[in-house]
């Protein structure tokens, strides 16, 4: 039995090294990324005890009311999301060691805090302690923003939607937790509580869907996801955070408004599959066709948030038909997704940020070399990362997205056809951005990587810090993979607390000479896959095919068996010097662009200049050309924003005309009727 | 010069020669429809020189043929296409500017096949010559031999028989359809039409196959000799001939008639690669691909020789401007070619396939200087002959049609996606080792 004490004691440790981190930041930015390698192990070593030992620890602060405490609360559900967070922010810390030479000192001060305010989240036992932590992590990541390197005019801009998607978000989950409240009677609902049956149902649900979702990034709210990062060019380590761990923040939000809750609805599981599926192909296809070397893995984060959600509605509808089976499933598969994106995700944008940085550019088409010094070992790193995201077994990504395809195949189960043919439908989309994905990663990785020239030039090197984060992550990637029937344990340990009961047994088997657990089972009957045996059985190609090469190599030459090198050629012509003259990852994905122009409102236009002949093309995130010319969501947020300028300068100028008696009023009445409000619902 | 200013209007400069020192430019009226030869004062300019002139450069030097300005914008980047590339079907090459997908430009480069027949030639008896003339390309033979012969002819002065004049007309239109035909099954080859394809290039077989019978060769090499024809086309072959060309003929207007109802077959050319009847003026294009943007302009009516003031033939043309106008010339063609066969072998006349003693004649352009522009199946071949005092070639200008469609072809790609290349490429039908020589 683990004492409570351990636990209590490692939580405060985390949260004291962090803050601490924090303040030290401001002088000693190296110590403070120090400080806060060492919290995030301590968040490791905290999340894994609790998780395994299925303990639940509160530790109450003080009263808000009569009903409820504000407290911190450990439990299976939350630990589970602070082990991911911590593994990312370990890494994320080593890296930007090296990383954040050339930024301020209040980078790293902010980037703790952030971290921070993220523990409060997820640790929160009450509603008042989440939103604290919830509000301060916002305005936290919104100075981060503020620190990028773009153009000031657009750093500007991306940050201020940012905030203002932050306070959407939170005004939608203080509805949300409002609903909440009315029905459980107490704020206290965070940790462990028993499900509530309730009327306010519906509204609870769809506020925090769209409040949580405002933050993943979700269609039609994903502006909030990509623009602050792309527009903004934000420091990579700090992008990292803000795409893999603050959107799982959001994921983490909704996993438990939805285990608060009871009687489901078919209809929210119908909500969730299409926002879900919609975000998945918009963030796939987009992610595609951007040459931002943010842009692009910030797209991809809300198409994999989406295939989250797609995995949370087959776990609603299936619970509503009392599918057991499928809905242990699909919840086990929403978590491990999560896992999985996060360290994939947090990854690819440390490996872009230093591509972006020694390439002096986040454009992917520019042909800037790169100094041989700086890349070494670092392509061979990042493949992982990008094979992860591609879905290529057995690696982390893999596995999640047989896990959340596997769960969409068995819609065939549902009650109703309705359910039964969304289902299908959205199985279909999922397929198809997961199919968008291998060629996305192929471009981040082929032009992004492989591609820029090597020059001998001497320029700047990782010293062991850049080259060693990312190696952590790749290590994890294929951790997560290799050993999935681990992770699938711990994630069906988060989940037993919404379950009733940990349903590892039910799923992780032997088959067919694999011994057990290393099967992990989609159904019963339906599909099974083993990552560990997969990865072995490639291991053992890759082996064979090595031992062929070196007896090969190794025998004398009388055999025939030489290697002969040859000049590279093209279509019959020497290969050109310079080979990113030829070919470019703008030209890579304008097939998607000028196909699909009714989606990227491509505007094409050859403007004559005298003999000179100059083209552009413009697609949605052609920042380069065009900052302006978007998607028709980006449009509707431009509507949107002028009016609300219209409607505060007239409310400036009416309602606030500087009569001092008339303000008073307008206070007044808003005091009278909150409090009529308040007299007439407490009853 | 009153008549170049017009150029590009109404008038195309088709050729430049050089005759007695003096440079003639040849230029092609399409109003009035008649040839104009006149000096030529003024330089042209570098490239379109050596485009017209052609046959200074020398085995293995590149030509690179730039129809329009730089292109430049975000992402532009050169696709080198050829001469070792899937889809391009002889040692010929281009430069692509392009984003990716959109065509934005094409640069041809040629030259990979010089094999310099104007060089070749120098000093050779016309008899000689001919030979090595009409294996600049093999698919327009019989349009070369005919077009120096008639050339070395005029400038010898020699008389021609009828019957020899009719016999390579019958040639010649043979030439026509299984061109027009092996045009028309890389298309649908393009469109992935297997069975039209396959079916298509059966008929042009069954064309070639006549060939070698009543000619002695599949490609109609060895037909012309300088006064004649090396062997005549007796009663009862030029009966068999005409009841064969009639049936392909019809089995040909069928397969159309299969083609004109495939949607698919239809989208892949309607629109595609076109070229406005300005630019086609402007950039001297000449043939079925001129003819597709509206120009009436056919040598066997603005150029007759001999029999082609005696029969009848339709002028073909398209308003469309695009793969399909081309395309649909080219098969309204095959089908005025076998009329026009069925009346060239129906009266013929039959007085002998050699000439008889010759004249000497004088000429203005100076003495043993002769031209003379055949419509062979891809357009205009021009071809100058300066014969020296031995009766020897002392020089020989060659402007082959696919030269100067070139310029036409890469201009109407401009704006295209990479797909359409191969539809663009084969409805002009370009040919590397005509326009290289």
């Amino acid at each position: 039995m683990i004492p409570a004490y351990l636990i209590s004691g490692l939580l405060f440790g985390t949260l004291a090294l962090f803050g601490a981190g924090f303040a030290l930041g401001l002088f000693a930015k190296k110590a403070a990324y120090v400080l806060g390698g060492v919290g995030s192990a301590l968040g490791v070593a905290l999340s894994l005890i609790a998780l395994t030992s299925g303990r639940t620890v509160s530790i109450d602060l003080w009263l808000v009311n009569s009903t409820s405490h504000a407290q911190l609360q450990v439990s299976s559900l939350n630990a589970y999301f602070l082990l991911i967070s911590s593994l990312v922010w370990l890494g994320t810390c080593l890296y930007s060691v090296r990383y954040d030479d050339d930024y301020p000192n209040s980078l790293s001060s902010l980037l703790l805090l952030t971290i921070l305010s993220m523990v409060i989240v997820l640790v929160s036992g009450d509603a008042f302690t989440f939103l604290i932590g919830w509000e301060s992590m916002t305005i936290a990541s919104f100075f981060m923003i503020l620190e990028g390197k773009g153009d000031k005019e657009g750093v500007r801009n991306a940050a201020y939607l940012f905030l203002a998607f932050g306070e959407g978000s939170s005004v939608l989950i203080m509805l949300s937790f409002a609903g909440l409240f009315s029905a459980a009677g107490t704020f206290s609902f965070m940790g462990p509580a028993a499900r509530v049956v309730t009327p306010l149902g519906p509204w609870i649900f769809v506020t925090a869907l769209l409040g949580f979702g405002l933050k993943m990034g979700l269609a039609p709210f994903h502006m909030s996801e990509w623009l602050p990062i792309a527009h903004s060019s934000a420091p990579s380590n700090a992008s990292a955070l803000l795409s893999s761990t603050l959107t799982l923040m959001g994921v983490y939000g909704i996993i438990d408004v939805v285990s608060h809750l009871g009687g489901y609805q078919l209809w929210w599981g119908w909500l969730a599959l299409t926002v879900g599926g919609v975000s998945a192909l918009l963030g796939a296809l987009f992610s595609s066709v951007s040459e931002h070397s943010k842009g692009l893995p910030a797209y991809s984060t809300i198409e994999n948030n989406g295939m989250i959600v797609v995995a949370i509605g087959v776990y609603l509808i299936a619970t509503y038909y009392r599918l057991t089976f499928l809905a242990d499933f699909a919840l086990v598969a929403a978590l491990f997704h999560a896992f999985s994106h996060s360290v994939s995700k947090a990854s690819l944008f440390l490996l872009n940020g230093w591509m972006s940085k020694l390439r002096g550019t986040f454009d992917l088409t520019s042909a800037n070399p790169v100094p041989a010094g700086g890349v070494r070992g670092v392509g061979a790193i990042g493949i992982f990362t990008a094979l992860s995201l591609a879905a290529v077994p057995p690696l982390a990504g893999f596995v999640s997205e047989w896990m959340i395809l596997e769960a969409l195949f068995q819609s065939f189960r549902f009650g109703d056809l309705a359910s039964q043919i969304l289902g299908a439908l959205v199985g279909a989309v999922v397929a198809l951005a997961a199919g968008i994905m291998v060629v996305t990663m192929t471009k981040v990785y082929g032009f992004g990587i492989l591609w820029p020239k090597r020059i001998a030039a001497p320029g700047e090197k990782g010293g062991g810090y850049i080259e060693g984060g990312l190696a952590y992550f790749a290590a994890l990637i294929v951790a997560v993979g290799v050993a999935a029937p681990g992770v699938f344990y711990l994630a069906s340990q988060a989940a037993s607390r919404m379950l009733g009961a940990n349903p590892y047994g039910l799923f992780v088997t032997g088959l067919l000479g694999v011994p057990a657990p290393f099967v992990i089972l989609s159904g019963s009957p339906f599909g099974g896959f083993s990552p560990t045996f997969t990865a072995l059985a490639f291991l053992s190609i890759l082996m064979v095919t090595l031992a062929v090469a070196g007896a090969v190599r190794a025998r004398p030459p009388r055999f025939g068996l030489r290697v002969r090198r040859t000049p590279g050629w093209f279509a019959g012509a020497a290969l050109a010097d310079d080979s990113s003259a030829m070919y470019n990852s703008f030209g890579y994905s304008t097939p998607i662009r000028v196909m699909l122009r009714f989606l990227f409102r491509t505007k094409e236009s050859v403007v004559q200049v005298g003999p000179v002949q100059r083209t552009v093309i413009r697609s949605p995130e052609e920042y380069v050309v065009d900052l302006e010319v978007l998607d028709v969501f980006k449009k509707f947020y431009d509507v949107l924003a002028k009016w609300a300028l219209g409607l505060s300068a007239y409310t400036s100028r009416k309602v606030m005309p500087g009569k001092l008696g008339l303000y008073i009023v307008y206070i007044m009445a808003a005091l009278v009727f909150v409090l009529t409000y308040i007299l007439l619902t407490a009853g | 010069m009153r008549n170049l200013e017009r150029l590009g209007e109404k008038m195309q400069l088709s050729s430049v020669f050089q005759a007695g020192g003096l440079n003639y430019a040849l230029i092609s009226d399409t109003e009035t429809n008649k040839t104009i030869i006149s000096e030529l004062p003024l330089t042209l300019s570098e490239e379109f020189g050596a485009l017209l002139r052609g046959s200074g450069a020398k085995p293995g030097s590149p030509l690179v043929l730039e129809a329009s300005g730089r292109v430049e914008g975000y992402g532009v980047f050169e696709f080198p296409y050829g001469p070792v590339s899937w889809g391009v079907p002889e040692a010929g090459a281009f430069s692509l500017m392009t984003y990716g997908e959109r065509v934005l430009k094409v640069v041809p480069r040629l030259n990979f096949k010089k094999r310099g027949i104007e060089r070749a030639v120098l000093g050779r008896t016309p008899e000689d010559a001919l030979l090595f003339v009409e294996r600049s390309a093999g698919n327009f033979s019989a349009a070369y031999s005919t077009c120096f012969a008639a050339a070395v002819e005029d400038s010898l002065g020699l008389e021609v028989p009828s019957e020899a004049r009719w016999t390579r007309a019958v040639a010649l239109e043979l030439e026509r359809i299984h061109n027009h035909l092996y045009v028309f099954g890389r298309l649908a080859e393009a469109a992935s039409q297997n069975i039209a394809a396959t079916q298509a290039h059966a008929l042009r077989e069954r064309v070639l196959r006549l060939n070698s019978r009543h000619f002695g060769h599949r490609y109609l090499f060895g037909i012309n000799s300088i006064g004649g024809v090396s062997r005549g086309l007796p009663k009862d072959e030029r009966r068999t001939l005409t009841t064969e060309v009639r049936l392909i003929g019809r089995e040909f207007s069928e397969l159309v008639q299969y083609f004109l109802s495939s949607r698919i077959f239809l989208d892949r050319l309607q629109g595609t690669a076109k070229l406005t009847r300005k630019d086609a003026l402007g950039l001297g294009t000449v043939g079925p691909s001129a003819r597709g943007s509206g120009v009436q302009w056919d040598d066997r009516l603005t150029f007759p020789l001999e029999p082609y003031e005696d029969i009848y033939v339709n002028l073909e043309t398209e308003d469309g401007e695009d793969t399909m106008a081309r395309t649909m010339v080219r098969v309204k063609e095959v089908e005025s070619s076998t009329i026009a066969l069925r009346e060239l072998l129906d009266r013929m006349p039959s007085d002998g396939t050699k000439s008889g003693p010759h004249r000497r004649r004088a000429d203005s352009l100076g003495a043993g200087f002769s031209f003379c522009r055949v419509e062979s199946p891809s357009g205009d071949l021009i071809q100058a002959v300066q014969l020296d005092g031995g009766g020897r070639v002392g020089s020989l200008h060659v402007r082959p049609p696919s030269l100067v469609n070139w310029l036409p072809f890469a201009r109407s790609l401009e704006g295209t996606v990479f797909t359409d290349f191969q539809f663009a490429f084969e409805s002009f039908g370009l040919s590397f080792a005509d326009s290289d020589r």
